[in-house]
C-alpha cells in the first residue's frame, strides 16, 4: 500500500505531466479527465477515506491513471472518457467502503454502550434491592418464608383493648415511610391472641386489633387493598400458653411485608 | 440472425480474431462474465432496494455490450462490459454502506429505548396524620 505522502508526489507528477500534455497537444483533455483527477485529489485528501478504504483508494489512483495514460500516450479521446468514468466510479466505491466502515464502527461503540447501560441498570437494582434490605432491617422485620415480618407485641396495645399506644403509632409511622417507597409491596396483618378465654372471644379481640393497626396505616394514605388484616385468634401460638412470657408473646400482632407473587393468607 | 457461427466469430469479430482489418481487439467475453457476476452478487446483497439506480445502470450497459458483441462491435463492448462491472461493484459498495448505516441507527435507537427504561421513578412521600 502506498503512502500518503508518495502518492501526492505522484499526483503531482501527474499535474505537470497533465499541463506539460496541454502544453504539446492541440486539444485539451476531456472535461471527465480534469474532473476525475480533481475527484481524486479531494478523496485523498479525506482522511477518513485514507483509514478507512486504503485499498479503494489505490484503486482510485490506478484508475486514474489509466486513464490519464490513455490522453497523455495515445491521445484516444473515446478511450479516455471510458477511463474517466471507470476512474469516477471507483472514486465512489472508496467513498462507499470508507462510509461502510464509520457506520460499522459507530454500531460497535453503539453496542459496547448498550451492553454498558444494561450493566449500569442492573447495578442500579441491586443497589436498591440492598437499600431496601436495609429499610426492612431498620424497621426490626425478620425473613420468613411469607415475607418480612414485625411482630407488635402484646404492650403496644391498651390492656385487653384495642386501641394502640401513641409510641406504636410512632412506630408505624416509618413503616408507612416504607410502604410509600415501595409501592409494589403488600402487607397481611395477623392478630393473635393466647389461650385465655373463649375461641370466639379471642378471635373478634385478634381480628379487631390487626384492623386497628389497618386504620391507622390507611390513615397514613396507604391504599386499602394493598392490606389484608385477619384474627386468628389462639390457633397459632409461638410459644407454650402455661407461662406468662409465653402467654404474653402469643398475644402479638404481625406485620408480613410481600413481594407481588408471595401468596397472601396466611396458609397451613 | 444466422446462427451458424458462434456469435463472437461473426463479422468484423471473426475478422479481428484472424488479424485481418486492422483491429487489436478479441470478443470480451470475460468482460461480460465478469460483469455478470458483479451485478448478480450485488442483486444478492440487496442492491435492488438499497442502490436500485446504480444497479439499473450497470444492468443495462451489460445489455448494450451483449448486444454489441453480437454485432461484432468488440471495443464497444469491451468498454460497456467494463462499466457495467464497475456500476456493479459500486452498487454493491452502496448498499453494503447503506445496510451498515442502518443497523448502526437500529442500535442507537435500542441504547436511547434502553436508557430511557432505566430514568428511577420519583418517590412519593410519607404523609401520617
Amino acid at each position: 500500500m502506498r503512502e500518503p505522502h508518495r502518492m501526492t508526489f505522484r499526483i503531482a507528477l501527474m499535474l505537470a505531466a497533465g499541463l506539460l500534455a496541454v502544453a504539446c497537444a492541440t486539444t485539451d483533455p476531456p472535461a471527465t479527465l480534469t474532473q476525475a483527477r480533481r475527484a481524486y485529489m479531494d478523496l485523498a485528501a479525506d482522511p477518513t477515506v485514507v483509514r478507512h478504504a486504503p485499498v479503494e483508494l489505490y484503486e482510485a489512483e490506478a484508475a486514474v491513471q489509466r486513464a490519464e495514460d490513455a490522453w497523455d500516450q495515445d491521445g484516444d479521446e473515446v478511450e479516455t472518457e471510458h477511463l474517466a468514468y471507470v476512474a469516477d466510479r471507483h472514486i465512489a466505491i472508496a467513498r462507499a467502503v470508507a462510509e461502510q466502515a464509520l457506520a460499522e464502527g459507530e454500531a460497535s461503540q453503539l453496542g459496547e454502550r448498550r451492553t454498558q447501560v444494561l450493566l449500569d441498570a442492573r447495578e442500579v437494582a441491586l443497589a436498591a434491592r440492598e437499600q431496601e434490605i436495609e429499610a426492612l432491617k431498620a424497621l426490626n422485620a425478620r425473613p420468613t418464608r411469607r415475607g418480612a415480618v414485625i411482630t407488635l407485641s402484646d404492650v403496644l396495645f391498651e390492656f385487653g383493648g384495642t386501641e394502640l399506644k401513641p409510641g406504636a403509632i410512632r412506630e408505624l409511622q416509618r413503616l408507612i415511610a416504607f410502604l410509600h417507597e415501595y409501592p409494589d409491596r403488600t402487607l397481611a396483618i395477623e392478630g393473635h391472641t393466647d389461650s385465655v378465654g373463649t375461641e370466639s372471644f379471642n378471635a373478634n379481640l385478634s381480628h379487631r386489633r390487626a384492623h386497628a393497626v389497618k386504620n391507622i396505616l390507611v390513615r397514613g394514605r396507604i391504599e386499602p387493598r394493598r392490606i389484608t388484616s385477619n384474627g386468628y385468634g389462639e390457633t397459632y401460638p409461638v410459644a407454650s400458653n402455661s407461662s406468662a412470657s409465653g402467654r404474653q408473646r402469643n398475644r402479638r400482632v404481625d406485620l408480613v411485608i410481600q413481594s407481588p407473587n408471595v401468596p397472601a393468607k396466611r396458609q397451613r | 440472425m444466422s446462427v451458424s457461427t458462434p456469435g463472437p466469430l461473426r463479422g468484423w469479430g471473426f475478422a479481428c480474431l484472424i488479424g485481418l482489418a486492422g483491429c487489436a481487439s478479441t470478443p470480451p467475453t470475460v468482460a461480460i462474465s465478469n460483469a455478470e457476476i458483479a451485478i448478480r452478487k450485488a442483486d444478492t446483497v440487496g442492491a435492488g432496494q438499497h442502490a436500485p439506480l446504480e444497479l439499473h445502470v450497470a444492468r443495462k450497459k451489460l445489455v448494450s455490450a451483449t448486444q454489441a458483441l453480437e454485432e461484432g462491435e468488440n471495443e464497444v463492448a469491451r468498454r460497456l462490459a467494463e462499466q457495467a462491472l464497475i456500476d456493479g461493484e459500486l452498487a454493491e459498495a452502496k448498499t453494503r454502506a447503506a445496510k451498515a448505516r442502518q443497523n448502526a441507527n437500529e442500535v442507537a435507537k435500542t441504547v436511547d429505548a434502553l436508557r430511557g427504561e432505566a430514568r428511577p421513578e420519583p418517590i412519593p412521600a410519607a404523609v401520617v396524620e
